[in-house]
């Protein structure tokens, strides 16, 4: 339980972060809150050469407005997110989406740059950014650039960060009246990885019918995967019990999820057809309470 | 675990003994081919003992014996993967089991034929599990007849051994549950074909018919009804079944369900004890008893206390060095407060009498009229007629030491009751418990704190067994529960409260305390009641543990 060999460094600017990368490319991990690095490189089951350590980049944190968006700097801390009164008036899917993740000494270190980079399909922020259709700003020595969430996200633990790039900051569009968002999980114990969940936005006309769903699943498939096809059903719908339970069977339809000890495929859709329903329903719900 | 060889006294000292460092000892010695003269071992502190640590297991002879070899100090570390991959697993355990009743519910007979688990080869433990399943099955009930079979097989797993009310939990499943479907089979009350069918309390000493590890089960005391009446009120039963009709939040489904049972306490039949004295009024106490995180020393302080008649505050407990301590069996199978609580009373009230009668002496008064404190000894409502500490230990070289054994072939049977009221959510396989409460008559107790205290320890054990708690392999036999993230411990977030009701309604006679053990009461029967609510809940027979959240969905049928 202890990690392999490794350098270390702890530059304190964006600009020698980005030096180090660009000087040792794919020998190198960043290492932000440690949450899930570390135990990896504790088990082994990760054996980087060298932590660029970007803890001391103050820069780097932060939750601000930028015009009607959120802009999250890559190394804010979870608890940050999950208090945060601009949060919480504009973006509360996101203190919710928190508040499922481990436990408050992981939520205290981690960061949501880490957790989007790490790119667990279990993980509680992608399946959220997932949902709310957020971008990523990205730089490298070579320049920068900005990713939608779909195309950032690729794989398990797998993204389209090059080895000389480092994550900047999430940018989320505006939430716009009338929406309902909810993220609900099932996970065995409190804090434990989650064995399904979904992240849900609706937005409800002064008719009550669905103008636009989102529907975000994790531990559904390699990456945080948008329900479409439910998604364009509800479209134009009253959100009832037909209406999302039809939804809920079709967001599951071509899953599968991978089986383990915890639980095997068929009752993982199982489980998120649960999770789809429910989280349909609190975020009607919501809507409704808005509209 | 660390290991020296001394050269000089060829002789090697290892540290990190548990639970049982005399029994461990000589095993060493015999494999070392040493005599135990040449062995010493010392008990470190732990947090818990869990019924797996202990034992002696390949790394107790192989370190000491690398420590000879080499002539340097050795220490083992243990990771938790190595840890989770080697330590004792227990019990799985499949059983065929069949009961006949009449229509009225009355039970009379109980028939079953299980395999059980052992692992690669035989440890210490390996047979304890299933000897203990198949003496115990039968539990609180009459039955006319019973028959039990057992095969342990070995298989390529890791070696089995005692876990937290080893064989018990495993049977009180069994027998709770078969209970639970005759009863719903016949349309009867559950609780009422348990009442008829419980040994009366007329019938103790009750003699099982089985035995263990050649003891034969004989049930030493008990009130089985009366406790049954006592937790029904206490936790209100008729309530948590009107809570079970009420409507639940969503799609959850309700369920009540209880599980009666027997537990064992003891023996390994001897415990040792020596209690010193010195001038200065400073008592202590070595006991061949140890310390697993239970509060032995503070039990057995106040035994000391209360029988010699010295504050507990001047009394010091000494326990688990091979060396200072001639002789001990240890603490497990909960036998610690019974055989090491009834030596310390032995020799307390031994030093007791010795220190009154050389003071009668003295002063010329009858032992009946003395008081003792840590200054000496003084005739009741006299005190300037006293005689010190000083002069009545003066013959003993200042030091008075009295020795005890004390011996008991029998085991102890405390009994107990676990009621649990659960929510079932089908959509998730999620289970919660609402309630549980724990009813448990141990004889007497000692200090209902630490009573408490192993209840509620007993309990998150059992609730890990009940819900989470798996090692499970792949095809090829690789384990797959290798850390704590996969093999799941229950936290204060998995575990609720648990309502308790101690009775003390049938003291043991096996013993001059008139305790039984309370070690494990809180862990037998959670799964019983919980797969019994569960049942009932969702309409079905739950037939196997742990309750993880797909096996639920697929008893839900959703």
């Amino acid at each position: 339980m202890k990690p392999a060999l490794f350098e270390y460094d702890d530059p304190a600017t964006v600009d020698a972060a980005l030096d180090l990368l660009a000087r040792y490319g794919d020998e190198c991990k960043v290492l932000a809150g440690g949450q899930s690095l570390v135990p990896l490189m504790n088990f082994r089951l990760a054996r980087p050469g060298r932590l660029i350590d970007i803890n001391r980049i103050d820069s780097l944190a932060g939750i601000k407005r930028e015009g009607r968006s959120l802009s999250i700097g890559a190394m804010t801390r979870h608890v940050d997110v999950e208090r945060s009164e601009e949060v919480a008036r504009g973006w509360p899917l996101l203190a919710e989406a928190i508040g499922w993740v481990g436990h408050s000494q992981i939520r205290n270190r981690g960061t949501v740059g880490g957790s989007v980079a790490h790119a667990d399909p279990a993980a509680e922020l992608p399946a959220a950014f997932a949902v709310l259709d957020a971008k990523f700003h990205i730089q490298s020595k070579r320049g920068a650039r900005t990713l939608g969430w779909d195309q950032f996200f690729v794989a398990e633990f797998t993204t389209s960060l090059a080895p000389d790039e480092l994550l900047i900051s999430v940018e989320v569009p505006p939430i716009e009246a009338g929406t309902g968002l909810a993220f609900v999980e099932y996970a065995r114990r409190h804090g434990d990885f989650a064995l399904g969940g979904a992240a849900v936005m609706v937005n409800v006309a002064r008719d009550g019918r669905c103008e636009k769903a989102s529907i975000a699943l994790l531990s559904a498939g390699p990456a945080p995967v948008r329900a479409r096809n439910a998604e364009a059903m509800l479209a134009g719908r009253k959100l009832d019990e037909a209406a999302i339970g039809a939804a809920a069977d079709e967001a599951v339809r071509d899953l599968h999820p991978t089986s383990d000890l915890h639980g095997s495929s068929e009752y993982r859709v199982k489980l998120l057809r649960t999770m789809t329903e429910r989280g349909l329903r609190t975020a009607a719900e919501r809507a409704a309470g808005k509209t | 675990m660390l290991a020296e060889y001394d050269p000089r006294r060829n002789s090697v000292t290892v540290w990190g003994a548990a639970k049982i460092p005399h029994v461990n000892k000589k095993i060493l010695a015999q494999l070392l081919g040493w005599n135990e003269e040449q062995v010493r071992l010392i008990e470190l502190h732990v947090g818990g003992g869990f019924g797996a640590r202990g034992e002696f297991y390949p790394e107790d002879f192989l370190i000491p014996f690398a420590a000879i070899r080499t002539g340097k100090p050795v220490a083992w570390v243990e990771d938790r993967e190595e840890n989770l991959r080697a330590t004792n697993h227990s019990r799985e355990q499949v059983h065929r089991c069949r009961m006949a009743v009449k229509k009225n519910g009355t039970f009379l007979a109980l028939t079953d034929t299980f395999l059980n688990n052992t692992g690669a080869y035989v440890r210490t433990h390996g047979m304890t599990v299933p000897g203990l399943s198949v003496s115990m099955l039968p539990g609180p009930y009459r039955w006319p007849a019973y028959r039990g079979e057992y095969r342990s097989v070995v298989t390529n797993k890791t070696p089995g051994g005692t876990y937290r009310s080893p064989g018990r939990f495993e049977i009180n499943l069994v027998r709770e549950r078969l209970v639970d479907i005759a009863a719903r089979r016949l349309g009867l009350d559950p609780v009422e074909v348990r009442r008829i069918n419980l040994i009366g309390r007329e019938s103790f000493p009750h003699d099982v018919g089985t035995l263990y590890d050649g003891h034969p089960v004989i049930y030493d005391s008990g009130d089985y009804p009366l406790l049954l009446d006592k937790a029904l009120k206490s936790f209100d039963w008729e309530g948590m079944k009107r809570w079970r009709e009420e409507p639940a939040a969503g799609a959850l489904k309700r369920g009540v369900g209880i599980g009666y049972f027997v537990e064992k306490a003891g023996p390994a039949e001897r415990e040792y004890a020596r209690i010193e004295l010195n001038e200065k009024g400073d008592v202590f106490v070595y006991t061949g008893s140890v310390s697993v995180g239970q509060g032995v020393e503070t039990v057995l302080a106040q035994v000391c206390a209360s029988h010699l008649g010295l504050p507990y505050e001047r009394i010091t407990v000494l326990h688990g060095d091979t060396e200072t301590i001639p002789e001990g069996m240890g603490a497990f199978g909960s036998r610690a407060t019974m055989l090491g609580g009834a030596a310390v009373m032995g020799a307390s009230e031994a030093l007791r009498e010795q220190l009154l009668d050389a003071a009668a002496e003295e002063l010329e008064a009858a032992p009946a009229d003395l008081v003792l404190t840590p200054e000496g000894v003084s005739v009741a409502g006299a005190p300037s007629r006293m005689v010190p500490l000083s002069t009545l230990l003066k013959p003993h070289g200042g030091v008075l030491k009295v020795e005890d054994r004390f011996v008991c072939d029998l085991l102890g049977f405390p009994y107990g009751i676990h009621f649990a009221a659960v929510e079932v959510d089908p959509g998730s396989g999620a289970i919660h418990v609402r309630r549980f409460a724990v009813a448990y008559d141990v004889g007497r107790v000692v200090n209902p704190m630490l009573m408490e205290g192993q209840i509620s320890g007993g309990f998150a054990q059992g609730i890990g067994g009940t819900l989470l708690e798996e090692f499970s392999f792949d095809a090829s036999g690789q384990p797959l529960a290798a850390s704590f993230m996969d093999y799941l411990l229950p936290t204060s977030e998995e575990v609720p409260d648990v309502e308790m009701l101690v009775t003390e309604d049938a003291p043991s006679p096996l013993n001059p305390l008139g305790v039984k053990g309370a070690g494990e009461g809180g862990t037998a029967a959670v799964g019983a009641a919980i797969a019994n609510a569960v049942s009932d809940a969702l309409g079905v027979e739950v037939t196997r543990l742990p309750l993880s959240p797909q096996r639920v969905m697929e008893l839900a049928g959703a």
